[in-house]
């Protein structure tokens, strides 16, 4: 009796094999997409890790910001904890080099070397911007979940080499080819811009942050020459589109983050005398009425802050700073003037407002070129970086009573502790990392 | 008046006269004085029968020779010739075993005696879920047995429930048991269960529960082993009512069921202090820390002291700028806050309302010698306790019918219709939510206008302003002069519509042919439909990133069929040993698919009643569209042996192939039971049996886990900004989700032991069962180094074990003086472990970035997760040098959702017609995350945060002030281990409130006790009713779900955020729980 049921059981899971076969094949999702669409993603990332979360950390941090309400609060006194910097940290691997290697190997399969060029270019950033937060971080071992599912931390400085490794074979893949006609486009804004510059600025702004001047004035020089060269995020008043600051200060979290307090805007602030600025600039109103509208960021059509304001993700501003700060360090104290003049009458010009120029040198002069990057760049991670490297040469105030320097590092994010067998440790918010020892 | 008529008529073709003689006379239980009521009396071989009125008496026409038979449950049925007495009393004995007849139902749907069964499977009474005044079929189940837990989300009418047999199995899979409803497995998807957006419905609750017969909830995985994949969590099986009456051709019955729904709980919130903050927010000056100021720009209530204001109207400055109520209301921007109103119950008063529910119900039954039919219709009208938008109508149809064709066939189809719609209110975490607008509104707040125009200082009008509390940047809310931060109460419950349809189908016939003597063919088929259509709507002006206005709309298809069919036999070999078989085959298809759409900012914002898309710029409109297609095949065997009387042994094998595998897979189980007391009779054990089975069910790997997808991503933060893929040239990247083709099923075994024992003639009734389940290979996207590329991957990598105690009781305190009284109680315990996640410390099943209920090794399923405090290797927590506890750099588990202990009481007492019934149920040493209360500290609305006093030494804030002796301070002092600090608004709205980083505070015990229902009824005397024709007529009066233990404070405990998701323990800003007054009047012909 059993074995006829057994028998007649199997027969029966023999036909059945064709009732439920080659059903499991996803109908709502591709599985397979080019190397040219993937790179937008790529893209994308870059634009989120230079405008999202990372700036407006950064921006309270450095005190151009304030965290006023909300989870903000807590920010504002650097109460922060490891699961804060999760999505940063997501957005740059899975969101980034997981996919420029991607797109690197279509690249070589298909042998576009401009696709590889501007991969390898994302690529560096990518790793570079971590490294410059959170300090050790993985890099030789990420992206390769198979052979492994535990990559190493890599040491902060070795991550930066290979990011400057990387940026010299991109610029040697890219040509002379323009972002808005190569991969850039509609991410970026559509302006004379050139891959090959881009990526010299950002050599420069990575051996600045290694403190390696020389070669960053070199890369500087090489790097984004005109203005309209920089390298912008489009914004657009559509939905999705919108600058990062107007989508969370107005759509979505209005009254965390402002400029109450903020060092920033009692600098700027013509009717604050609490906080002076060591260069006189009448221009200053006027940029600040672009900043701030009252205790708020600015978010009005014209506001710096707008919903369809293009976002700087690397500019000509930074790289003439870039270029300026190496001189003054470098002691030519001449070449820095001029590179530094050439911003504020560009300032001068955008704002039609008075900029005047420098004649000071010396300590005072890289006082001065350092100050004027904290405002020019306001958001931008780069300040961030700036006032670690040069120990708060600013004196941007200290906003918890408890502590004695402004946060040195991004947490290590949970969701990489959680799971990295080769996580090193936690290290505390306020331990600096290797290249501002 | 008419429905009388149709009835009267209906039945009158129906009674046929005999001209014999009457016969009456009154029926006694043995040892009583007092008539027994509802016995039944009938003619033997004829359909002519009648009931006992209720004093036991009866009357009926009966012709010498004829047999009347006399049956009551629980009595030994008499029968009596009929000779020439015309009256004839009868005095019934208790019957030996009555509760030797109690059917269960197998996984099958076929019916099975209670003593023979070998599994914990336990049968749960119709009418009690039917007393309930549940809308829905499962929640009238909560309590009423051992290793069920039946939670309703929310008191939103139409919300569905959590249902969860023994405890959790799956991280990925469906947490709900599998459902059988006559036979055929049908669905139970549940949508929604995020932490915003509407409270999530159940699809049982297109089942009237009028209809169903009785319920059987298969605990153990060897009773629902022949459905292989699927029954992991259990089943349940569910019978409707066949046209199955005894003596009669004909009944109908009317039911009417009235209830009233109120809050059962609300919040309190102080009313002492304005809108507004301390200066100190503003200047940053420690000497401005307690210099409060009204504010209407802040969202806060650290406000000044409204007792302090001057009194009279608030100074405002008449012009141009204005907001226009409706009503002619005219709001000036205010210069000084002078009134000292406040406006809780007005603002109460505009959303709340007694909720009230309308039930109609009737049903027919029809007997003809070769069949029997059942048909109904219901309609059930309910209107929430929010006043607009907030309701709930079904109507359903069901037609059931059993026909003998031949004397070996006999077919039988059941079927039903149900057409619902809903509107259901935002809730949760949500800019738009009902409760968050609410509750953070200040006491010195009006919110009853909340719609007008807005005129600008130029006296240009904007149409549909919204005026809220709070607006947006520097915008003045209360002039509505662009959107606000957080929506009106009465814009959201009127302004705001969620509306919800839903046409199901259900159809199942079935063929029985008895093949030979002693072996049956069932053939039965399932068919499964609904369609629901789920719109979304904002206009312009509501708050948050739709203050554009959206329109979303999605129409979901989901289509379930089955095929079963089975052989079964029956052999006696002789008078010691029988056995049976079955042995059958099974394929199932399911189909689901979901299109809609959206669109955002409205490029025309006069859109009137109209709802539809094209009304913004392409890039903001959005079409969608997800399908989903599953089969399985199976085949299985059921093998059953008695042996000597006693000994009884099953054998259960299934296998299967479900198509997101490509392998079969095979499920054993095993059952031995001893009935000893047929071995040691005696008259204290009445009855007993041991039992003892194994068993293997499991979960198959969610559809479509084996690959690895490509998807314009968007890319954006955790706040909610983000950069839409579809506007940047709709780039494509790889998921950060990695599928994995070598995926297995989940597999589940089960070892039970149990016993079931009777006492003392039946009076007391125990089931013991006891249980090991584990689960081995759980399948989950486990979190991935996100350095590797991929944040997580799909892979079977978790244990989880199960064990756990159950025990249902029974006291039967019958036949005292025409006392009927009852009393039944059940406790589940039940142990729940996460013995291993390989390669993960956690994984997230529903949550907030801060706070979360996860999946961790060594942790109870479900663990609430976020920040703590810091502690040294002590345990201690650590002080900072202003005597404050610091936060920890990493955050952890923090609490256990789960019950230590539940249980149930509950007791029925009739009397005559009078029956009082009540019912407890009771959840123990749960925790739950009170995430309102957190945040009404932040807001300055908890009354915690309103209490003043004066310092009586110098003392440290959280942000390092030090504070003097004799300074008036609003909040309270506190103790960390270093002395006295203050907790001001500083302490509030950073580390100490909600939107601090330490959640660990704000976890506290959610264990809690309900008077579930307490109802009385009274079933009209026979001679009072006959007089109308009718058979039965009662009149009840219930109240469910009115009183709540808890020390957990303001809301109804078993709400969940996340609806009937994995995720439990979380509370925030859901919508309010009910209950209600309930009254229900019945007739039957």
């Amino acid at each position: 009796m059993k074995k006829a049921f057994i028998i007649a059981l199997s027969f029966l899971a023999f036909s059945c094999e064709k009732y439920s076969a080659g059903l499991n094949i996803d109908p709502n999702n591709f599985t397979d997409a080019p190397g040219e669409s993937i790179i937008g993603q790529a893209n994308l990332t870059w634009v989120l890790a230079t405008e999202g979360e990372s700036s407006r950390m950064s921006g309270i941090f450095t005190d151009q910001f304030t965290g006023f309400s909300n989870q903000f609060i807590n920010f504002e006194v650097y109460d922060v904890k490891s699961g804060d910097f999760d999505g940063i940290w997501n957005n740059n691997y899975a969101g980034g080099i997981a996919q420029t290697r991607i797109v690197q190997q279509k690249a070589l399969e298909t042998n576009n070397a401009r696709l590889l060029g501007v991969s390898q270019i994302v690529e560096a950033v990518m790793a570079a911007e971590l490294a410059a937060l959170f300090g050790d971080v993985p890099y030789s071992q990420s992206a390769q979940p198979v052979d492994f599912p535990s990559p190493k931390f890599d040491d902060q400085l070795e991550v930066f080499a290979a990011a400057q490794k990387l940026l010299t074979e991109g610029i040697g893949n890219v040509g002379n080819a323009k972002v808005s006609d190569f991969y850039g486009s509609p991410v970026f804004v559509k302006n004379s811009a050139l891959w090959s510059e881009v990526a010299h600025s950002l050599k420069a702004r990575y051996y600045l942050i290694t403190k390696e001047y020389s070669k960053a004035r070199d890369e500087a020089k090489l790097g984004i020459s005109t203005e309209d060269r920089s390298l912008l995020a489009f914004h657009s008043d559509i939905a999705g589109q919108g600058n990062l600051y107007y989508q969370f200060g107005i759509e979505q979290r209005g009254g965390y983050l402002t400029a109450t307090r903020s060092y920033l805007r009692k600098m700027l602030n013509p009717s604050d005398n609490t906080v002076g600025r060591i260069l006189f600039t009448p221009g200053d109103e006027v940029r600040y009425n672009s900043y701030f509208q009252g205790n708020e960021l600015n978010y009005g059509v014209n506001g710096n802050f707008g919903q369809a304001k293009a976002f700087p993700i690397v500019d000509w501003y930074e790289n003439q700073f870039i270029l300026a700060e190496t001189e003054v360090r470098l002691a030519n104290d001449d070449a820095a003037k001029i590179a530094f003049n050439k911003v504020r009458t560009a300032l001068a010009k955008k704002y039609s407002a008075s900029f005047p120029e420098v004649q000071i040198g010396g300590n005072t002069l890289l006082r001065v070129i350092l100050e004027e990057k904290y405002i020019t760049m306001v958001g931008s991670p780069q300040v961030y970086n700036d006032v670690r490297r040069t120990k708060n040469l600013l004196k941007i105030p200290i906003k918890n009573n408890l502590a004695t320097t402004i946060p040195q590092r991004f947490l290590y994010p949970q969701v990489e502790i959680s799971t990295n067998k080769s996580f090193p440790g936690v290290k505390g918010l306020f331990v600096t990392t290797k290249v501002n020892q | 008046m008419n429905l009388k008529l149709l009835l009267i008529s209906l039945i009158i073709p129906f009674c046929e006269i005999y001209g014999q003689g009457i016969i009456s006379g009154t029926v006694q239980a043995n040892g009583d004085n007092f008539g027994l009521p509802g016995v039944t009396v009938q003619i033997k071989d004829t359909q002519n029968g009648t009931q006992s009125n209720v004093e036991g008496k009866y009357k009926i026409t009966a012709s010498k020779g004829q047999t009347l038979v006399f049956s009551f449950i629980g009595m030994k049925t008499k029968e009596i010739l009929i000779d020439n007495q015309s009256i004839i009393d009868v005095i019934l004995d208790e019957a030996e075993n009555q509760l030797s007849e109690v059917i269960v139902l197998t996984a099958l749907g076929l019916e099975r005696k209670k003593d023979d069964d070998l599994s914990s499977s336990t049968l749960i009474d119709a009418a009690a879920v039917q007393r309930s005044g549940e809308s829905g079929v499962i929640q009238g189940l909560s309590g009423k047995t051992s290793g069920l837990t039946i939670v309703r989300n929310s008191g939103d009418p139409g919300a569905g429930a959590y249902i969860q047999i023994r405890g959790q199995n799956t991280i990925s899979g469906s947490s709900s048991p599998l459902i059988i409803l006559d036979g055929v497995p049908i669905t139970n998807s549940s949508s929604g269960g995020g932490v915003d957006g509407v409270v999530s419905q159940s699809r049982l609750n297109d089942i009237n529960p009028d209809d169903i017969a009785n319920v059987t909830v298969l605990k153990g995985a060897a009773a629902a082993a022949v459905w292989g994949t699927g029954a992991a969590n259990g089943v349940i099986v569910i019978q409707t009512k066949r046209g199955n009456l005894k003596g009669k051709k004909l009944s109908v019955n009317v039911s009417n069921m009235t209830s009233f729904d109120v809050v059962n709980r609300e919040f309190e919130k102080q009313d002492r202090f304005g809108q507004g903050n301390p200066l100190l927010h503003e200047t940053g000056r420690a000497r401005d820390a307690y210099r409060y100021i009204w504010n209407p720009t802040s969202r806060l209530s650290w406000g000044d002291r409204i007792r302090d204001r001057v009194g009279g109207e608030d100074e405002v400055r008449v012009g141009n700028k204005r907001f226009e109520a409706a009503d002619g209301t005219v709001y000036f921007p205010t210069l000084t806050k002078n009134s000292k109103n406040t406006y809780y119950d007005v603002n109460r008063d505009q959303v709340f309302q007694t909720g009230f529910t309308w039930n109609k119900s009737v049903s027919l039954n029809f007997d003809t010698p070769t069949g029997s039919t059942f048909m109904s219709f219901s309609n059930w009208d309910q209107k929430g306790i929010l006043k607009a938008n907030s309701d709930y109508n079904r109507t359903t149809a069901r037609l059931n019918n059993e026909t003998k064709i031949t004397d070996k066939i006999k077919i039988r189809i059941n079927s039903t219709m149900t057409a619902s719609s809903s509107n259901r209110i935002q809730q949760g975490s949500n800019l738009n939510g009902f409760y968050l607008g609410y509750l953070r509104t200040p006491a010195d707040f009006d919110n009853t206008d909340y719609k007008g125009t807005y005129y600008n200082s130029d006296g240009v009008a904007s149409q549909n302003a919204h005026r809220s509390f709070i607006g947006s940047s520097n915008n003045l809310g209360y002039l509505g002069e662009e959107a606000p931060f957080y929506s009106n109460p009465g814009w959201t419950i009127n302004q705001q519509e969620n509306p919800s349809q839903i046409y199901r189908f259900l159809l199942n016939p079935e063929l029985n042919w008895n093949l030979y003597k002693g072996i049956n063919l069932t053939a039965r088929y399932g068919f499964d439909f609904y369609n629901q259509t789920r719109d979304s709507w904002f206009p312009v002006n509501s708050s948050g990133d739709v203050f554009e206005g959206s329109f979303g709309r999605s129409e979901s298809t989901e289509k379930n069929s089955s095929v079963n069919a089975f052989l079964s036999g029956t052999h006696i070999i002789n008078s010691d040993f029988n056995f049976s078989w079955i042995t059958g085959m099974q394929f199932e298809d399911g189909f689901y698919t979901s299109i809609g759409g959206n669109s955002s900012i409205f490029t025309n914002p006069f859109v009137g009643d109209l709802r539809t898309f094209g009304n913004a710029e392409a890039a903001n409109e959005t079409p969608q569209l997800t399908r989903l297609r599953q089969r399985k095949s199976g085949t299985y065997a059921v093998l059953n042996a008695e042996l000597m009387n006693q000994f009884y042994f099953e054998l259960t094998g299934r296998y299967e192939l479900p198509s997101t595998l490509t392998s079969t897979v095979f499920y054993p189980s095993a059952s031995a039971g001893w009935v000893f007391t047929e071995k040691f009779k005696n008259n204290i054990v009445t009855f007993g049996k041991i039992r003892a089975s194994y068993g293997e069910v499991g979960i198959e790997p969610i559809a479509y886990a084996s690959q690895t997808t490509y998807s314009a991503i968007n890319r954006g933060t955790s706040w909610g900004d983000v950069l839409s893929a579809s506007v940047y040239g709709n780039p494509f990247g790889r998921s950060s989700n990695s599928g994995n083709p070598n995926l297995t099923p989940e597999r589940v075994r089960e070892y039970e032991i149990g016993t079931d024992l009777r006492f003392l003639h039946d009076k007391l009734s125990i089931g013991l069962t006891y249980y090991d389940r584990k689960t081995d290979k759980a399948l989950l996207a486990v979190d991935l180094a996100p350095s590797t590329g991929f944040t997580s991957v799909w892979d079977n990598a978790a244990v989880i074990t199960n064990k756990g105690l159950e025990l249902d009781m029974g006291l039967r305190i019958t036949k005292f003086k025409g006392i009927d009284w009852r009393i039944d109680a059940n406790f589940s315990q039940n142990r729940n472990m996460v013995e291993k996640l390989t390669g993960v410390k956690s994984v997230t099943l529903n949550g907030f970035t801060g706070t979360s209920s996860r999946v961790v090794e060594g942790e109870p399923f479900a663990a609430l997760w976020g920040g703590k405090w810091a502690r040294d290797d002590n345990g201690f927590i650590v002080l900072n040098s202003n005597g404050f506890p610091e936060v920890a750099t990493e955050e952890g588990v923090i609490g256990d959702p789960n019950p230590k202990w539940k249980g149930g009481i509950g007791s029925n007492l009739s009397w005559k017609g009078l029956t009082f019934s009540f019912q407890f149920e009771t959840f123990q040493g749960n925790d739950i995350w009170a995430g309102t209360e957190s945040i009404l500290k932040y807001f300055g609305v908890h009354p915690e945060t309103a209490n003043e006093f004066l310092t009586d030494k110098e003392m440290r804030t959280v942000d390092g002030r030090i504070v003097a002796a004799g300074t008036l301070v609003r909040g309270n002092v506190a103790d960390f281990g270093a002395g006295n600090v203050i907790l001001d608004s500083e302490w509030y709205t950073g580390v100490g409130g909600g939107f601090g980083t330490v959640s660990e505070q704000f976890i506290v015990d959610g264990s809690w006790t309900k008077l579930r229902e307490v109802s009385l009824s009274y079933a009209l005397p026979q001679k009072l009713i006959s007089k109308a024709k009718l058979s039965n007529a009662s009149l009840s009066l219930s109240g469910r779900n009115l009183f709540i233990w808890s020390p957990l404070k303001y809301v109804d405990p078993e709400v969940n955020l996340t609806g009937s998701s994995k995720g439990r323990g979380l509370e925030y800003f859901t919508n309010p729980g009910t209950g209600s007054y309930i009254v229900t009047l019945k007739l039957g012909i």
